[in-house]
């Protein structure tokens, strides 16, 4: 992100959140839940960005509070990037209080972040020169906390030179050597070395570390094959499983812990498998379970629907990536319900993940689900929204159920989409009288859960969802000095 | 004999129904696996602007099928289209007649395997019609024709996949094979438009997109852009009391669609059709057949049994046949909201 579009400073209290408030909320999270700024079927790349950055402008305007405390939210991890920008540029007339607050939520984050966008964060601040003694303070504390610095500035050599020399950074004169200079002596630090023996000799780079010498691999023309089969016993279980595609590909094997994955990934594995591994199912229980032990909504009586039609096989190059989403968010609705039962659009078969085939029959599960006893409270439909037996039926059977049989509204009804769709940059909506939300894995599901309460009882979900981040805020901890806190100035 | 006789050992599958178009699954647990896929057929020469011939690299006998088009974007070369039903011995070439379909683009195309499509439904008649007229350019003005209806200039129907693209994208995620199926049988709105059987799942896969997509999706997005054809919604009555009356009221919507797409069926199925035969290979005859409201192709191994067809309703030519008041148990409305995409 080369520039960014400078906003109108926020106002110095807190606005009451006011029902207009709520829908630019709402546009908000739904936008930085799902908004990648990637090419999307209909828009650039360009189009996508200033589409973000439009959406925060209100909220960071008035609820500049809910707006950094949304760092400790599931939105993903661009638009944390963006709230990092627009907290750290615009700065002043607020108090020295809700600075420290800011302070850690911005440290926190950018520890959570992937490491690479942690990193282009920095560079962002340094492009769009927010050059501010608070800025400057976070990130030399950030940059000088990190464990691993040395294989980053590696790495990262570029964007780390960017980094130090906008914001005036000390650092250590081999360090310094390192980046700024070209090599004339032996570094002490062997890594130091080892990047520029890699550089001449192609045979050094299986030395380094995997993400380093993949670029190298690539600078010397090494085979893919060839690479992968040296390169493996450096590899961490994390780059193992995430080359598993790859690997595959290049005919190398390449063993992983599969539970270490996420579960969504995990259920794409198993479809790829003739046979499930034998301890699969209690693994599965295990890591929904640490998944929902996250996420602070928990239901009574529900109902999951999985829409197994073949349309949820994906694409070539996402295959079985619907189904899977849904068979995680099912598993982890399971594990925040008290009871929960599972419909499938297709008979799913008897293996653990289900068959993905046929047409998309919705209304008959639903109808199964409405009619059930005792009744469920909340009835989950994971689907793309594209249903053909027949479309429209299942908006006619939830219009006449709220109105004529449910008119007291007890049955909680929503649409979890693990595809956008094809025509809009939004979910398929199968009724416009049920909160719907696009979700792209589980780790977003606190924040469509968020979203779709927020769309089926406004407002006060909005409250409900403050408090629990300020209470998780309140659980944070940083082992960093109060420096940090201050700024070199106490600014 | 009654069109139903190429069906025979088939089974219709539960009806899709999204907008202006059914697609009724045919099914079979026994497909006819001596044939080879589509994608065993490869270019071997663009002989000329009216000849193609193409290798079969299976060891079986192979089915060109009616319609089957190359739009060569990627090589100055004529797009073009097969007008007509080809069996292609093991391991054999064979030269069909060709009819161009690009005016404007001069030029012969490189052999070997290509991205192929299949023609527009509404083109598909005419196709038969002019099929081996010695005319390279005997399509052009259907496919004027064709265009202007969708609100379109020229005589290349390359411009209509363009304008569309995303349209047609959007119109193939509506539906979705299942499990078994080996062809369909296509409605718009009360009409019967089309029956395609293929042997095999494969066979059937292969041809999935370009059928539903650049087939019959062309001309429900064709009939969409002149304002026929108004969508279909299925509308619960009001007269619910709980929800016991909801589930029958949706039984009944099941029921009834299933029995109006059988009924649209029967009335064409039953047609007596004149069959001629035009090619024969060893065990194998491929057949032209036509009645008063259809006309097409069929290929039948053996005696009986038919492997291979496709067949189109005439009535595609009179958009007047579609301004008809349908069933009265739907109701008229638009499945979609506005900015969405409309059938």
């Amino acid at each position: 992100m080369k520039k960014v579009v400078s906003l109108n400073a926020p106002s110095s209290k807190e606005q009451e959140i006011s029902s207009k408030d709520t829908t630019e909320i709402l546009d908000f999270v739904k936008s930085a839940l799902v908004g990648t700024g990637q090419k999307e079927y209909y828009n650039t790349k360009e189009e996508q960005r200033e589409a973000l950055l439009r959406v925060h402008t209100p909220v960071f305007s008035k609820h500049r509070e809910f707006y950094a405390f949304l760092l400790l939210s599931q939105i993903n991890d661009l638009n944390k990037q963006i709230i990092i920008y627009n907290l750290l540029a615009n700065g002043r007339n607020i108090s020295k209080k809700k600075r420290e607050v800011e302070n850690k939520l911005i440290l926190c984050s950018l520890n959570k972040m992937r490491t690479s966008r942690a990193y282009r964060t920095l560079v962002m601040l340094a492009e769009n020169k927010v050059n501010n003694s608070r800025t400057r303070g976070l990130v030399e504390t950030w940059l000088k906390n990190r464990s691993n610095y040395i294989v980053e500035f590696v790495k990262y050599k570029d964007k780390a030179k960017r980094i130090i020399v906008h914001n005036h950074i000390h650092i250590d004169n081999e360090v310094w050597d390192f980046l700024f200079k070209t090599k004339k002596k032996d570094f002490k630090n062997q890594l130091f070395n080892d990047y520029y023996e890699a550089r001449r000799n192609p045979n050094k780079l299986y030395e380094l570390p995997y993400t380093i010498a993949e670029g190298f691999a690539s600078y010397h023309n090494i085979d893919r094959k060839e690479f992968l089969e040296k390169i493996k016993k450096r590899m961490t279980n994390t780059e193992k499983l995430s080359r598993q595609t790859t690997a595959k590909r290049s005919g190398v094997k390449i063993e992983a812990d599969w539970t270490k994955w996420e579960l969504n990934r995990i259920y794409k594995y198993l479809y790829s498998l003739d046979r499930a591994p034998k301890t699969c199912k209690s693994e599965l229980n295990e890591i929904a379970d640490k998944i929902a032990q996250r996420i602070p909504y928990r239901y009574k009586n529900s109902v999951v629907i999985i829409d197994n039609s073949g349309s949820s096989y994906g694409s070539n190059e996402k295959k079985y990536h619907p189904i899977s989403v849904s068979l995680a968010l099912a598993k982890i609705i399971e594990n925040i319900s008290d009871n929960c039962k599972r419909l499938y659009t297709n008979n799913p078969g008897t293996r653990i993940v289900p068959k993905v085939r046929g047409a998309t029959d919705l209304a008959t599960p639903l109808i199964k689900a409405l009619k059930h006893k005792p009744a469920f409270d909340s009835v989950f439909i994971l689907s793309d929204g594209y249903e053909n037996q027949i479309a429209g039926l299942v908006e006619q059977i939830i219009r006449v159920y709220k109105t004529k049989v449910d008119k007291k509204d007890k049955t909680m009804i929503l649409q979890l989409s693990p595809v956008m769709a094809a025509e809009s940059h939004s979910v398929r909506e199968l009724s416009g009288q049920i909160p719907n939300v696009g979700i792209l894995n589980e780790n977003q599901l606190s924040g469509a859960l968020l979203l779709l309460s927020m769309q089926h009882n406004e407002g006060k979900t909005i409250k409900q969802f403050t408090n629990f981040l300020k209470k998780k805020f309140e659980k944070l901890e940083l082992n960093l000095s109060n420096f940090l806190l201050e700024g070199p100035n106490g600014n | 004999m009654e069109i139903k006789e190429i069906l025979r050992g088939y089974e219709a599958g539960d009806p899709q129904m999204v907008g202006i178009m059914t697609m009724i699954p045919i099914t079979t647990k026994t497909p006819y696996q001596s044939v080879g896929n589509v994608e065993d057929l490869v270019l071997e020469k663009d002989v000329s602007y009216q000849k193609l011939r193409f290798t079969n690299n299976s060891e079986e006998i192979s089915i060109v099928p009616h319609g089957y088009m190359y739009l060569t974007q990627k090589e100055k070369a004529q797009d073009r289209t097969v007008g007509s039903t080809y069996l292609v011995d093991r391991k054999g070439t064979i030269e069909v007649d060709a009819d161009c379909l690009e005016p404007s683009q001069g030029g012969l195309m490189r052999p070997g395997e290509k991205e192929w499509s299949l023609l527009p439904v509404g083109l598909k008649l005419p196709a038969f019609q002019k099929h081996g007229d010695q005319r390279y350019q005997s399509l052009w003005p259907d496919v004027e024709k064709y265009l202007k209806r969708a609100g379109l200039e020229g005589r290349a129907i390359i411009e209509f996949f363009k304008s569309y693209k995303d349209e047609l994208d959007q119109f193939v995620a509506q539906f979705e094979p299942v499990e078994n199926q080996v062809g369909a049988i296509i409605l718009f709105g009360d009409k019967m438009v089309g029956m395609e059987v293929t042997p095999h799942y494969l066979f059937w896969n292969e041809m999935w997109r370009p059928i539903i997509r650049d087939c019959y999706g062309s001309d429900a997005v064709t009939l969409s852009k002149q304002g026929l054809g108004v969508g279909y919604k299925p509308i619960l009555k009001e007269d619910v009391k709980n929800i016991a009356d909801l589930e029958s009221q949706t039984k009944e919507v099941f029921d009834k669609s299933k029995k109006f797409a059988q009924t649209v069926v029967d009335n064409i199925l039953n047609e007596d059709v004149e069959k001629k035969e035009t090619q024969n290979l060893g065990d194998w005859t491929l057949y032209d057949i036509e009645s008063d409201n259809i006309r097409g192709q069929a290929v039948k191994h053996g005696p009986q049994h038919y492997v291979y067809s496709s067949v189109v309703y005439k009535g595609l030519q009179d958009p007047n046949v579609f301004e008809r008041e349908f069933a009265p148990i739907w109701e008229k409305g638009e499945v979609y909201k506005k900015n969405e995409f409309k059938f």
